[in-house]
């Protein structure tokens, strides 16, 4: 498998998650550049100041996070959106399955899916098949 | 005295022996009515019958001087009878007056009280009994004064009656009794329908309100079960949770001590990150179990909060411990939870050392303001401060404002204070702005008694 996307957004606030998810991102050979952040603050900085990722094709979200949360992360992304016509493909991360956060996520046009940390090659390979594959 | 409160006594439990009135509407005032003119009429009846008895027998009637006594007398007999029911003493009591009536009416005609008696008793039958039964009471007064009206125009045998009235004027007379037991009837029928309705309204919304309230306290006892079912949850979760995670843990520990030199970099790394994860989920464990134990072994006691507060002091690390730091104003002595009320000052003085600026000196000020249910506590600081959108979050369990990196930490202390106020029946909260410092208050309800209530 070639070079397929451009730039992974990876906002979560567990450094070991961020580090095993660039792991498997980088070994599948699919991104050419990964960002790992772990503040929505620092996320949101990726896609505002110029730091050569300011339009990632895929953005993978953690939900529950100190201070910020992916919720305040996807109102941010919205009004940037509409600012920058920057166009990602948000996919939230949560370590629980609290059904009432996949009801919201549900109901959230900006949010591609939502799916249970850790990420694994399986998972990746679906999300390339259902949402990029020309 | 005595022997008249004997007598009331007596008449009262005679009459209302067997009655169970659920609700007390008005059969059960008539009821009580009866009673009380029982008790009364015969004491009273002796105050007529002796004037009446003399008179009679001046006026040559001796006939009705025995009517009047013998109606005295089936009088006291209805009210001092233990076993009749109670509709037939109050039958018998409206047939002996009718009979004591009409023959007043017989003998005395208009000079004697027996057109007066007549509409008497149809205002004591409305009083003791049903409104279909004061209507017959109407219809037997009319009967009775068609009767006389017959007697009067022939003649049948001689009375005062027949004396004193023709047809027409007796016709005259009578009408106004007819007229008047009308009204009289009609009018206490308004009155009775009016307060029935009010009586069966206010026991229904008693009951309602009876119903109401049951069902708040069967919901307050579910919530109560269901709390400590949480906690035991939590305590146990938690505490099981433990046993294998021990075991990972000193896995870890050995495989970095014995290994360490033998596997590559990436190994390492990996086994740092175990080792860390490990480490953290082994705190979080800890945090649940302590917040589920907190309260478990509560004991309310007289606790002066200055000297609690020179305790928290002491335990906290150089170059904190001391008044320069921390300044406490003059603090009450309340009955509270000395461990956990501890714990709560520790955890917020804690959390403003943690989060001081390094541009101001660090500052803490602790205080207590009384109010007529409760004690309010403040601890003021000049730290960095909380966005007013996380005011209310920042109590929940295991909720973090800052990336670890920036600020180590499980999210669980305020989330124990938040526990430990509810404990003390209390509220806590925050005002702050970011730069601006923090002030958090929590309050303690006042309680008169050690044990809480």
């Amino acid at each position: 498998m070639g070079v397929n996307l451009n730039c992974v957004l990876l906002i979560d606030d567990d450094n070991i998650t961020n580090f095993l998810h660039k792991q498997l991102l980088s070994r599948t050979g699919i991104v050419h550049n990964i960002i790992a952040v772990e503040t929505v603050k620092e996320g949101l900085d990726v896609l505002t100041k110029n730091q050569g990722c300011e339009n990632p094709e895929l953005i993978f979200l953690d939900l529950n996070m100190p201070g910020l949360t992916g919720w305040d992360f996807i109102d941010e992304y919205k009004i940037i959106k509409l600012r920058c016509g920057i166009k990602s493909r948000i996919i939230l991360l949560s370590s629980s399955a609290n059904p009432a956060d996949k009801k919201k996520a549900g109901d959230i046009e900006e949010v591609t899916a939502f799916l249970h940390k850790p990420l694994t090659d399986s998972m990746i390979n679906e999300i390339m098949n259902k949402y990029f594959s020309s | 005295m005595q022997l008249w409160n004997k007598y009331k006594q007596l008449v009262h439990s005679n009459i209302l022996s067997g009655l169970d009135h659920e609700v007390m509407g008005l059969s059960y005032w008539k009821d009580r009515l009866f009673v009380r003119i029982m008790i009364y009429l015969f004491p009273v009846s002796l105050i007529a019958l002796l004037p009446s008895v003399i008179m009679s027998i001046i006026s040559g009637v001796p006939f009705l001087a025995v009517i009047d006594i013998l109606t005295s007398l089936v009088i006291l007999i209805i009210a001092v009878h233990p076993s009749l029911s109670l509709p037939l003493r109050k039958s018998l009591l409206i047939i002996c007056l009718y009979f004591l009536s009409i023959a007043l009416l017989l003998y005395l005609g208009s000079r004697g009280p027996g057109l007066l008696y007549l509409l008497t008793l149809t205002i004591l039958i409305t009083l003791i009994f049903s409104v279909s039964v004061a209507l017959l009471s109407i219809a037997i007064n009319i009967v009775i004064i068609i009767l006389a009206a017959l007697l009067i125009h022939f003649k049948l045998f001689h009375t005062p009656l027949t004396h004193i009235y023709s047809l027409g004027s007796w016709i005259a007379v009578s009408s106004n009794l007819v007229f008047l037991s009308a009204v009289a009837v009609a009018s206490l029928r308004l009155l009775f329908n009016g307060l029935e309705a009010t009586i069966f309204q206010a026991d229904k919304l008693q009951k309602q309100l009876l119903e109401e309230s049951n069902a708040l306290q069967r919901a307050f006892r579910s919530m109560e079960t269901k709390t400590q079912e949480l906690e035991q949850f939590a305590y146990i979760a938690s505490h099981d949770l433990q046993e294998p995670l021990r075991t990972i843990t000193s896995v870890v520990d050995l495989l970095e001590k014995e290994y360490k030199d033998r596997l590559d970099n990436g190994a390492n790394i990996y086994l740092n990150f175990l080792s860390q994860s490990s480490g953290r989920m082994r705190a979080l464990i800890t945090a649940l179990l302590d917040y589920s134990i907190i309260g478990k072994e509560k004991k309310m006691e007289f606790v002066s909060c200055n000297e609690l507060l020179q305790q928290v002091i002491a335990d906290l690390p150089a170059p904190f411990n001391n008044k320069t730091h921390i300044i406490v104003n003059n603090l009450p002595l309340l009955p509270a939870y000395r461990v956990e009320l501890k714990l709560l000052f520790q955890n917020l003085i804690s959390n403003a050392i943690k989060f001081r600026t390094q541009n101001n000196q660090f500052e803490v000020i602790v205080s207590a303001e009384e109010n007529s249910d409760h004690w309010k506590f403040s601890v003021i600081d000049n730290g960095i401060g909380i966005e007013a959108r996380y005011h209310k979050k920042i109590f929940g369990i295991f909720q973090r404002m800052h990336p670890k990196s920036k600020y180590e930490g499980l999210g669980i202390g305020l989330s124990h204070c938040r526990k430990i106020a509810d404990l003390h029946g209390g509220e806590i909260g925050v005002k702050s702005e970011p730069g601006m410092g923090s002030t958090f208050y929590f309050t303690i309800a006042k309680t008169k008694t050690l044990d809480g209530s």
